[in-house]
């Protein structure tokens, strides 16, 4: 055997796809050619040998197992099928049910609003609480460098025991 | 030849028994379908397992093989012999699977060895047999074990494809639609298988036949 062609004519002989013309040629060299005879024995046997390994069996009731699995996967399928072919209910008892849904997500929603503005209200409380101080305090913090030039609160004290302030408004009423 | 004859002679697989079984599983014959999976049960267990190494994993994929036949048999056409049908669908599971595995042995090496190029555990199984050629007559288990080896040693589709020659009787033609194949093709992988498997079983067959030749 030399060429693909060649091995391939003789494996087809082999398995009986030649034709007969060609199938003639092979039988030919088969005759006047001894390595074509040797290839052809040569792959016989090599071919035979795949009888040694060993028959395979189906483990017991492995045909009841499949049929069980196809019954399975049908009534699986009739289910399915029953369950989106099936018309839509339309009782009293579904009424109720789809009332109580939409109760509970009304209520729902109305509890997030309420939820949503006291949450709102006491962020805002709290931002405004410091605004609050601020105006509390205003008329000392316009006055405020005035007081810081003072410096001592008791110092102020004993000036309007003195009455320093008294002569000042005195002099204003003149 | 006339047309009638003619078309006879094109619709031959309708006479074939397990097409009309297949026919009345159309018609939700359930106890048809058990017939087929009790005629082919065996046969293509043992394909998967030739294939597979693993008669657990066979038997898995015969069982969804059948599964496969039962849920498409509403559609069936009866355009070929029931086996050649039935064997594309287990072809195409096979192959499926092992793609999978291969997918899942790439990503566990990736991880574990970066020389991918390295022989299969089997091929250095076969070459340590090899190495040891046979000094001597193997026994039926030994000799067993060294086509097993072989066997493992052609691609997929080669063993496939002698899978099917050898154990189904499947013709060319047959086996081409088995595999989604042209005949040419089908021609071709048989000649690559057959002729790797006599050169891996050579040195044993050289044995076989200079013992045969003393005998004589």
């Amino acid at each position: 055997m030399s060429t693909d062609k060649e091995k391939e004519e003789l494996v087809a002989y082999l398995d009986g796809e030649l034709p007969d013309e060609a199938a003639s040629r092979i039988e030919k060299s088969l005759v006047e050619d001894a390595s074509v005879r040797r290839d052809v024995e040569q792959l016989t046997k090599s071919f035979d040998l795949l009888d040694l390994l060993p028959a395979s069996q189906a483990s017991d009731g492995f045909a009841e197992k499949t049929l069980t699995a196809i019954r399975t996967q049908s009534s699986e399928t009739k289910a399915e099928s029953t369950d989106a072919d099936a018309p839509v209910e339309t009782t009293s008892s579904n009424y109720s049910q789809r009332a109580i849904v939409w109760g509970i997500r009304a209520a729902a929603f109305f509890g997030l609003m309420f939820a949503a503005t006291l949450g709102f209200n006491g962020a805002f409380r709290q931002n405004s609480e410091p605004i609050d101080e601020l105006l509390t305090e205003l008329p000392i913090l316009q006055r405020l460098d005035e007081y810081q030039e003072i410096g001592d609160v008791e110092f102020l004290k004993s000036l309007n025991e003195s009455g320093l302030f008294n002569e000042r408004d005195e002099a204003a009423q003149d | 030849m006339s047309s009638a004859t003619h078309q006879i002679d094109q619709n031959a697989w309708l006479r074939d028994p397990d097409v009309q079984r297949m026919l009345r599983v159309r018609d939700d014959d359930e106890a048809a379908f058990g017939e087929l999976v009790e005629a082919y049960q065996n046969r293509l267990i043992g394909i998967f397992t030739h294939v597979l190494h693993d008669s657990a994993a066979a038997e898995d994929l015969a069982q969804e093989a059948f599964l496969r036949v039962y849920r498409a048999r509403h559609r069936y056409q009866p355009t070929a012999k029931f086996a050649t049908w039935l064997f594309r669908i287990a072809n195409n599971l096979a192959t499926n699977r092992q793609r999978s595995v291969s997918r899942r042995k790439e990503v566990s090496l990736r991880g574990a060895d970066s020389d991918s190029q390295g022989p299969r555990p089997e091929e250095n199984l076969a070459a340590e047999k090899s190495a040891l050629m046979p000094t001597r007559q193997l026994d039926k288990e030994e000799m067993r074990e060294v086509v097993r080896q072989s066997l493992d040693t052609l691609n997929e589709r080669q063993r496939m494809a002698l899978l099917l020659n050898k154990f189904e009787h499947m013709s060319y033609s047959d086996i081409a639609a088995s595999m989604d194949l042209s005949v040419q093709a089908v021609k071709s992988l048989l000649t690559r298988a057959r002729e790797n498997l006599r050169l891996q079983l050579e040195p044993y067959l050289t044995g076989s036949c200079d013992q045969d030749s003393k005998k004589k």
